[in-house]
């Protein structure tokens, strides 16, 4: 059931949000699976494109002079913080960018029907 | 069995380019396509179509969830068996190592092993210009065969030479129709010289239409697209939501076939959607003349069918496990979440020709524009030949010699043979610039044909392709292409690639065809795509494999140059060899028009002879007007004539003329302009006739009266073009600048440019053609009319059937589930039978694999082979005679009663009695208004679930077969279809199964209806003298999502243009459009000449559809940042990054940490318990979490060397000056307001929540819609309440640095203003804003607010705006 989730913020505060955000977004978009698993999948999953969603956008907002850098970056198979740090710092605006991001990911989600 | 997604490799991964790199330790976006993360970084995408593989992946085997979503601390390990996700694998995708824990997770690495989000790239290309070139080529081919057959004689051909232009345009409308209509490109025509050519549909031409669309799209597919032929990219949600409920309903069976699913593409997706947005580039003025087109929007072609079907298994499966799985109760939340886990990127596009060659377009001359136009008119191509223009000439000749003898100018001696010489001189010219302009048509069809590897025809044929360039052997091309591997190059794989490449590159440059391909492909598929196609596929793969460093590629182009320079240096030759021809054949032709003319000039000559006055000296008539003079004359003359001169006109007693050169130099004459009475005269600037000509004519005793009246001329163009209502039906032809609206009353309205309504009220016949009451009041008005209607017989295929019946309105749905061996469906859950005992009972589907079986409850199971659902037949009554047959539903309803209530089985037909009344009583009407025709005409048409009604003649009982009958009869006057008699929905009886096979002619009439301003002074009257129309004001749709299209008022101020009101997923009615070939003014011209801006102003109602992005609408996802893949035919490009580094981006970095920082900053976060109701959303600001990126923000990897910097922060909205543009309210809609005015914001304090929008949609809209924002352009703030949601409001707040969600409503307002008049003077502009408030924004109030806006312009901001613009 929606909702049911642990929500134990003192464990993890931020992932917590987006576990809020996303069961919101399911209420919102009136998925209301009756098995536990079957909504950790799509929960998952959605996690999973949420994640892809902001990283392209963030991609397209990087500078071309911060390309390169991107370019020496990748050559280094750097680990998630670096690369998240890396695009904090490179992308001009970029909590903007991840808060419009966030913004235009729930809109599609919503906006799409079965019928 | 969980699916995965494969993909076919590309070329690049067969040859091994496209090796996995090493991938990092830690993944936490390892499932983002590699694809996205290429086109994000503007590389190459695989471009494959996704398939289906039921194939099982690794299951994730005892993972808590919990821990996979970072609650929980506790570490997660991934197993090698990961779960099967509930979605498929998008095309492309790899397997990639596991990811690790994102940032702010604790432990190691886990993740959730998932199957990847389903990307759907969408591509819809608009194929305008290809259904034009076909159109095209089709009717130049049926000309080209009928001036070459054998068959037509002379005189034959010799006509249809006279109107050649007409009839090559009657055809291409013809085909261009057939295209359409039936939406199919191998769609042809029957070529009729008179009257409407019949639709041809070849058999197996669907599935080639298809492989044809299909090509067009594997352009944009594959990447190998001009740069010009890309539009916009796409990302809207609106578009969103109707493409996954399109591949949903396709995926559960709701969309027959492709055609039906296409028709609903364009109709839900693209008309609605995507109408305003560019399919093409601007294509730079003469870079690619293929480009033009002035047609847009005719068909589309998209690729959503072919990717519907690689996701209908594939989706029904995904559905069907997770039910089976979870249970069936899981089935609408499983089918909700498959739907909203669709992204769709739509990429549009416009297809340009793939024959280029467009001769003679461009190169005609104006005489020989003279001859075409000619030869198009329908009237004069009757008339003007060589022999008409002698004739003509020397009559002309013959009166001028008359003026020139009597002016004393010429002798009389050369009044003999001038004639004879002018009829000679006249028609030869025009022989030979016919035949020149002949020549010209000849040759660009020859080259066309042979590009397209057609053999070469007639000798003429043979003479022209001695003209034509020398052309590439695409096929040969493409092996020799695909025969280079590696990059390395031998000389003479060299020597190929650069032909390949200029040829190519002057292709496009010059628009002439290089290439030819083979009759297979251009005359079977009537295309060279599929060839230029692999070439193109071929070209980028070699240049991929060719050394990337600067010297080669500049000794490589400069090598292709020099080919280049050399093969335009043959074409010059070419054309200096056609150039000849033509002079040769010019002269053959002027020597026989000549001939011709001569004799014509003699005939004349005699003619005028025998009835005109021979010549005097010019002496003898001066006495001889003296001797008319009398001080009476002019008392005594009562009947005026009106005769042209110079700009204007002067009436004239009988008896004198105005000779003059037309341009008001002549001389008055008496004797009906044989006797001169003024001396010849210039009339002066104003027009006025000098005042010494008018002694002269007072000295010979008239009393003359000058009334100069200046008019403005006609304010329409007498250029007129082609407006086609109603699905073709109806086709008017107006003034450019015109344009023909149907109104909801039926009537037709002509409007301008600015909306003005010209003319209203206009009303058809039956067949199209004015009634009188129209054509009397357009005649008043001064138009010239002429209206006809004319028959169009369409062969339909089964598709093309379809889309009839679905333009006419008739497909109707019911609830039938089976079709029975009569081809009539039977009604589920309505047949019922009666018991012997009385009882009744439903019928009971048993369904063998005979499926003729019926199993009624409480009796046997009954076998046998059923004609109707109870087992009894329908008698045909048909009426009439010969082939000329009615069907009589009357008579039909009696042999029901004549059959009985019993049906053979012993059941009895429960409805047998209402019918059976009606007929026992005579009751004509009753049995008409209670039963129904319905229509099945074989082949399965109409589709499953619906039936085809056709009305009654209330008084004959026949059914009105409307256009619908040719799909009911063949040919020898035999009904095919079957007919279904029912009760409102519920069948009763069907006929036998006939023979029809869902294909037929329909029978149409057409109109054309003509109004030509040639009367122009009397409509300029007209139009003037009349008091303005009232604006055409259509009621709201009673729905809540409209779209109000409001256009500008003119400027002329009484008049507002008409405001039509769409209902949700209509297509918008033609909007009058800013007039396309704006003319001068004339001085003093009085029409309207300002152009309109259409706005779009959303309605925006408490319940109303988000149907627009609250982010700001449709976004076009940005520029990508770097190279793209190497371009065709152009220089050599690489990307900048190799592939290698961008495979490994795909393992970039786990964001969920930081997004979720930045929401706790932007967003209220709530547990669910805490989650607001959806009827009262409240903002709940988070302050800790707000305050967490900061302290989260790492150092820049060294080797990046970027620089260290905090994340921004967050942006304390700074208070702005106040503005100096003028912001006004109006009435009782809003109060005056200015940007410290706190007096709105106390109106706003009731709202919960308070939503600014500004003529679109939303504050990103608004501020974006501001760069579009002319000097002194009104603005129209309207502010009502949110649809918005608190925390995506928040959110884009924070993105645009505006408003905290601590701010009041009062306040988001009151900065919204100040935002506004920000970006004004940033942008150099100071609008006059008008604020609309409203707890429900009503079209009414908008409306006012506008005009309002409109007509309370800031003078001093106008003032302002001036004195920028001068400066």
């Amino acid at each position: 059931m929606i909702g049911s989730l642990p929500t134990d913020a003192a464990a993890a505060a931020a992932p917590q949000m987006l576990i809020t955000y996303l069961e919101r977004l399911f209420e919102e978009a009136h998925i209301a699976p009756t098995t536990e698993d079957l909504r950790t999948t799509m929960m998952e999953e959605t996690l999973a494109r949420l994640q892809q969603h902001i990283m392209l956008d963030l991609l397209n907002a990087l500078p071309d002079k911060k390309m390169e850098d991107f370019k020496v970056l990748l050559e280094q198979a750097p680990d998630a913080e670096h690369l998240t740090n890396f695009l904090k710092v490179s992308v001009p605006n970029s909590e903007d960018i991840l808060g419009k991001s966030l913004a235009e990911f729930k809109d599609t989600f919503l906006s799409a029907k079965a019928n | 069995m969980p699916l995965e997604l494969v993909h076919q490799p590309s070329a690049a991964e067969k040859t091994g380019d496209n090796q996995q790199p090493k991938q990092p330790d830690n993944f936490p976006l390892a499932n983002i396509s590699q694809d996205e993360v290429r086109r994000a970084l503007g590389g190459p995408t695989t471009g494959e179509t996704p398939r289906l593989a039921a194939e099982a992946s690794p299951r994730l085997i005892g993972v808590d969830n919990k821990k996979l979503l970072g609650v929980d601390a506790a570490p997660l390990q991934l197993t090698q068996e990961k779960p099967a996700g509930l979605l498929p694998k998008p095309a492309g995708l790899r397997e990639l190592p596991p990811p690790p824990t994102p940032p702010m997770m604790e432990g190691p690495p886990k993740a959730p092993q998932l199957e990847g989000p389903k990307k759907i790239d969408l591509k819809i290309v608009d194929i305008s210009a290809v259904v034009e070139q076909l159109a095209h080529r089709e009717a130049e081919e049926k000309l080209n065969e009928y001036l070459t057959s054998k068959q037509n004689g002379f005189f034959k051909k010799m006509f249809a030479r006279m109107g050649e232009s007409g009839l090559r345009y009657k055809f291409y409308r013809e085909a261009k129709d057939a295209i359409v209509n039936n939406r199919n490109l191998m769609a042809s025509i029957d070529a009729r010289m008179k009257g409407q050519s019949d639709t041809k549909i070849a058999a197996g031409s669907e599935l080639k239409s298809f492989a044809y669309l299909d090509e067009i799209l594997k352009t944009y597919e594959d990447e190998i697209t001009e740069d010009e032929e890309k539009g916009e990219a796409v990302h809207d949600p609106a578009v969103n939501q109707e493409v996954a409920a399109i591949l949903m309903r396709y995926a559960q069976g709701k969309i027959p076939d492709r055609q039906a699913f296409d028709d609903e593409v364009e109709r839900r997706v693209i008309r609605p959607h995507l109408g305003d947005k560019k399919f093409g580039a601007d294509a730079a003025k003469g870079v690619n003349a293929n480009n033009k087109s002035d047609k847009e929007g005719i068909m589309f072609a998209t690729n959503l069918f072919k990717q519907a079907e690689g996701f209908k298994e594939d989706i029904n499966k995904a559905i069907a496990e997770a039910v089976a799985e979870h249970g069936k109760e899981n089935e609408e939340a499983v089918k909700e979440y498959v739907a909203r886990s669709m992204s769709i990127d739509v990429q549009l596009g416009k297809k340009s020709r793939d024959l280029v060659n467009r001769f003679p377009e461009g190169q005609m001359g104006a005489l020989e524009g003279v001859v075409e136009w000619v030869q198009g008119n329908k009237i004069a191509n009757k008339f003007i030949s060589p022999l008409t223009a002698g004739i003509l000439a020397s009559a002309a000749f013959n009166l001028g010699t008359r003026k020139l003898v009597t002016l004393g100018i010429i002798g009389t001696s050369a009044a003999f043979l001038g004639p004879l010489a002018a009829g000679a001189l006249a028609a030869g010219a025009y022989a030979a610039i016919r035949k020149s302009a002949e020549s010209k048509r000849d040759r660009g069809l020859e080259m066309r044909r042979e590009a397209s590897g057609l053999a070469v025809g007639d000798k003429k044929s043979e003479r022209l392709r001695e003209h034509n360039y020398d052309l590439l052997d695409g096929k040969q091309s493409v092996d020799s292409l695909k025969a280079m591997k590696g990059g390395e190059l031998t000389a003479a794989q060299r020597t190929e690639l650069l032909h390949v490449l200029g040829s190519l590159e002057i292709e496009k440059s010059n628009g002439i065809d290089l290439v030819s391909v083979g009759a297979e492909e251009g005359v079977e598929l009537k295309t060279r795509l599929f060839t230029l196609n692999e070439m193109r596929r071929e070209i980028k793969r070699v240049q991929s494999e060719m050394p990337q460093d600067e010297k080669f590629k500049e000794a490589f182009n400069s090598e292709k140059s020099e080919f280049v320079a050399a093969k335009l240096g043959e074409i010059e030759s070419k054309d200096a060899g056609f150039r000849k021809y033509r002079w040769g054949e010019m002269a053959k032709a002027g020597l026989i028009g000549a001939a011709a003319g001569m004799a014509g000039g003699a005939i004349m000559h005699k003619l005028v002879e025998w009835s005109g006055p021979v010549l005097h000296d010019t002496s003898e008539y001066w006495s001889s007007v003296l001797g008319h003079v009398s001080p009476d004359k002019a008392a005594a003359v009562a009947i005026l004539h009106e005769a042209p001169i110079g700009n204007g006109s002067v009436k004239l007693p009988d008896g004198v003329e105005f000779i003059s050169d037309g341009k008001g130099h002549g001389v008055f004459m008496d004797n009906f302009g044989t006797h001169p009475m003024t001396k010849t005269f210039d009339l002066e600037p104003s027009g006025k006739i000098p005042d010494g000509v008018v002694d002269d004519l007072k000295a010979n005793g008239f009393n003359f009266h000058s009334e100069i009246t200046h008019v403005d001329g006609s304010e329409f163009s007498p250029e007129l073009h082609s407006e086609v209502m109603d699905g073709g039906a109806h086709t008017f032809e107006l003034p450019k600048g015109l344009a023909m609206q149907h109104m909801p009353d039926g009537t037709f309205s002509v409007v301008d440019g600015t909306g003005k309504v010209i003319e209203s009220g206009i009303g058809l016949q039956p067949d199209g053609t004015l009634n009188s009451a129209s054509t009397d009041l357009l005649k008043a008005h001064g138009w010239d009319l002429k209206s006809e209607s004319f028959t169009d017989n369409q062969q339909l295929d089964k598709a093309g059937a379809l889309a009839y019946f679905k333009q006419h309105g008739l497909l109707e749905q019911h609830g039938r589930i089976d079709y029975h061996a009569n081809g009539t469906p039977l009604v589920h859950t309505a047949d019922q039978y009666a018991t012997p005992s009385g009882s009744r009972v439903d019928l009971i589907d048993t369904k063998d694999a005979s499926g003729k079986l019926i199993k009624i409850p409480g009796l046997d199971i009954i076998k046998g082979h059923y004609v109707g659902s109870d087992g009894k037949e329908l008698q045909l009554a048909l009426v009439g005679k010969g082939t000329n047959h009615d069907l009589s539903v009357l008579e039909m309803a009696k042999s029901i009663v004549q059959g009985g209530a019993k049906n053979w089985d012993g059941t009895t037909d429960n409805k047998f009695g209402n019918i059976a009344s009606h007929v026992v009583n005579k009751d004509v009407s009753g049995v008409l208004s209670t039963m129904r025709a319905h229509v099945y005409i074989g082949g399965e048409q109409p589709p499953n679930g619906h039936f085809i009604e056709l009305p009654f003649n209330k008084t004959t009982g026949n059914v009105e077969w409307g256009s619908f009958k040719g799909l009911a009869f063949d040919a020898k006057g035999v009904m095919k279809a079957t007919v279904e008699v029912a009760i409102d929905k519920e069948h009763v009886l069907a006929t036998a199964v006939r023979h029809g096979d869902g294909s037929g002619i329909i029978e149409g009439i057409k109109s054309v209806t003509k109004l030509d301003p040639h009367k122009g002074i009397d409509i300029v009257k007209s139009v003037l003298d009349r008091p303005t129309p009232p604006p055409i004001d259509v009621a709201e749709a009673p729905v809540i999502s409209t779209t109000e299209w409001v256009r500008s008022a003119p400027k002329r101020g009484a008049a507002r243009g008409p405001r039509v009101t769409i209902p949700p997923g209509g297509i918008p009615p033609p909007i009058p459009m800013p007039i396309p070939t704006p003319r001068e003014p004339s001085p003093g011209a009085k029409g309207p000449t300002e152009t309109i801006r259409p706005k779009i102003v959303q309605n925006l109602g408490d319940d109303g559809p988000k149907k627009v992005s609250e982010t700001g609408g449709a976004r076009a996802k940005p520029e990508n940042k770097l190279a793209g893949p190497p371009t065709v035919a152009g220089e050599i490009e690489k990307p900048k990054i190799p592939k290698a580094k961008i495979d490994a981006a795909l393992s970039t970095a786990g964001l969920t940490g930081w997004a979720a920082e930045t929401m706790a900053a932007t967003e209220p976060v709530k547990s669910p318990e805490e989650a607001p109701k959806k009827e009262k959303p409240t903002v709940v600001p988070v302050v800790a979490a707000a305050e967490k990126p900061q302290e989260k923000t790492a150092a820049t990897p060294d080797v990046a060397q970027a620089p260290k910097k905090e994340a921004p922060k967050k942006a304390e909205p700074k208070p702005e000056p106040p503005a100096k543009a003028k912001v006004e309210g109006i009435g009782d809609l809003s109060d005056p307001v200015a940007p410290e005015d706190l007096a709105l914001a106390e109106k706003f304090k009731e709202s919960a929540d308070v939503m600014p929008v500004i003529n679109y949609d939303n504050r990103t809209g608004a501020l974006f819609k501001m760069r579009n924002l002319k000097p002194g352009q009104p603005m129209v703030l309207v502010i009502t309440k949110s649809i918005l949601r608190p925390q995506h409001y928040t959110a884009i707040e924070k993105a645009q640095g505006m408003a905290k969600p601590e701010l009041s409503d009062d306040e988001k307002v009151k900065n919204l203003v100040t935002d506004i008049q920000k970006n004004a003077r940033r942008l150099k502009l100071t609008p006059n804003i008008q604020i609309v408030r409203g707890d429900k924004l009503s079209g009414e109030k908008l409306t006012k607010a506008i005009d309002v806006a409109r007509t309370a312009q800031a003078p001093e901001a106008a003032a302002s705006v001036d004195s920028k613009l001068a400066a």
